[in-house]
């Protein structure tokens, strides 16, 4: 495990997560450091397009069928994952159906920013990842929804209304992440030239603000975790962990190589906690909030970007490619 | 000068329900409707913080004035309409100048 170890301790002195970790203490003191919302938002705003044109780019070189195969197996993953997570919940905490299944469809879908922060600790361990990984994660936002909505309710009757069917398809992350992935694989090496000191060279001094204010908002959050229930806690680490199980072993046969399957792992091992809670909101108004949103958030997001990115690159990097 | 009488209903609600409250509001009878983003407070399901995130801890304040019968037909729905959101829906006296706009 001694890979293991060189790779956390590189992960925990990048300036992305000590930054994350500044806006965990400031919060944890009580200061009042806040990022403007806007300024947040914008921050996503560049976050987003800027990984979905990189990840067209290299899609242009890149693409092809073992592409195609693996946006499959991606949206097949984030259909069949919120069964787990439901097992699991059902297992460790009792949680009734609502709260169950509106929580499973969250670890089902995944979570841009951790994608993001992986993406750049694979590029600064020299792990290279195949374009397509940013097509992957774009196809596991949503089919994960519908399972959620599945098991939470025994059904999908009304649930899949105009409201929740524009936010979940139509939802401005999702159409900046696709749009820019087109703009990139339509524009390649040229348009990379033409932005590439924008996505490139800006791309992890923004990061850093972003995962600043990541670390105010789940450290905030945090504070509903009274609420939960030991099991829950306990579902909060285990579930990730199962997840980058499940996909690493998938990356073998789909040869995306050490930094494609530890991308893919952390993909499986994240949590939604922008696009799932909202479309829960509406599809499974029941089930609160406080917990799903403290789970993924406050608990399985600090995971995945202090301890999960490098433990999924180093068991990566044991795969037998 | 003369005035009229109507009702402002007041909706205090949680932003991921904007959309298909607006859309009961205009079914009830509203004409139209003024939207105050970004509210937090604190209530019977916890602390309402604006600008999170996730969005799913927002909530707006939804302002419509219509008349009487139209307003108690609101609030009644009401209950039925927002029993899982999280909110709150009151009423209160209001006289304006244009019959015939609202």
């Amino acid at each position: 495990m001694a890979g293991f170890l060189d790779l956390a301790l590189a992960n925990l002195a990048t300036p992305m997560v000590l930054c994350f970790a500044l806006g965990a203490l400031a919060a944890a003191i009580r200061s009042d450091l806040e990022i403007p919302e806007a300024i947040a938002k914008g921050l996503a705003i560049y976050l987003m397009f800027a990984i979905g044109f990189k990840g067209g780019v290299a899609m242009r070189a890149d693409g092809g069928a073992a592409a195609l195969l693996a946006l499959l197996v991606a949206a097949l993953l984030s259909l069949l994952l919120p069964l787990l997570a439901f097992a699991l919940l059902r297992l460790l905490s009792g949680l009734d159906r609502a709260n169950a299944g509106a929580v499973a469809a969250h670890y089902g879908s995944v979570s841009v920013v951790t994608f993001v922060t992986a993406a750049e600790f694979m590029r600064l361990s020299d792990l290279p990842y195949p374009g397509y990984l940013v097509a992957m994660m774009a196809v596991m936002e949503t089919p994960a929804i519908v399972t959620g909505i599945l098991l939470a309710r025994g059904g999908l009757g009304r649930a899949l209304s105009g409201p929740l069917l524009r936010e979940v398809l139509a939802n401005g992350s999702v159409v900046l992440l696709v749009g820019g992935f087109l703009i990139g694989w339509a524009t390649g090496d040229e348009g990379m030239r033409r932005i590439g000191v924008f996505v490139g060279d800006l791309f992890n001094g923004a990061l850093c603000l972003f995962l600043l204010e990541m670390g105010l908002v789940a450290t905030r959050q945090l504070r509903s975790a009274r609420l939960l229930s030991p099991g829950l806690v306990v579902f909060a680490f285990l579930m990730p962990l199962a997840g980058a199980a499940i996909a690493l072993a998938l990356a073998l046969p789909l040869g995306l190589g050490p930094g494609g399957a530890a991308l893919f792992a952390t993909l499986a091992a994240s949590a939604s906690y922008i696009a799932v809670p909202a479309a829960m909101r509406l599809a499974v108004p029941e089930a609160r909030p406080g917990l799903y949103v403290t789970l993924s958030l406050g608990l399985t997001f600090p995971f995945n970007v202090a301890l999960g990115i490098p433990l999924y690159a180093a068991l990566a990097q044991r795969l037998p490619f | 000068m003369q005035t009229h009488r109507r009702k402002k209903v007041e909706i205090v609600v949680e932003a991921a329900f904007v959309r298909p409250v607006l859309d009961w509001l205009k079914e009830m009878g509203a004409t139209g409707y003024t939207l105050v983003p970004k509210v937090s407070g604190d209530g019977h399901h916890g602390e309402r913080a604006a600008g999170d995130i996730s969005r799913v801890f927002d909530n707006v304040l939804i302002i419509a004035i219509v008349r009487e019968e139209v307003a108690y037909r609101i609030l009644e729905d009401s209950l039925r309409v927002l029993a899982n959101a999280t909110g709150i829906v009151y009423l209160s006296d209001v006289e304006v100048a244009r019959a015939g706009h609202f």
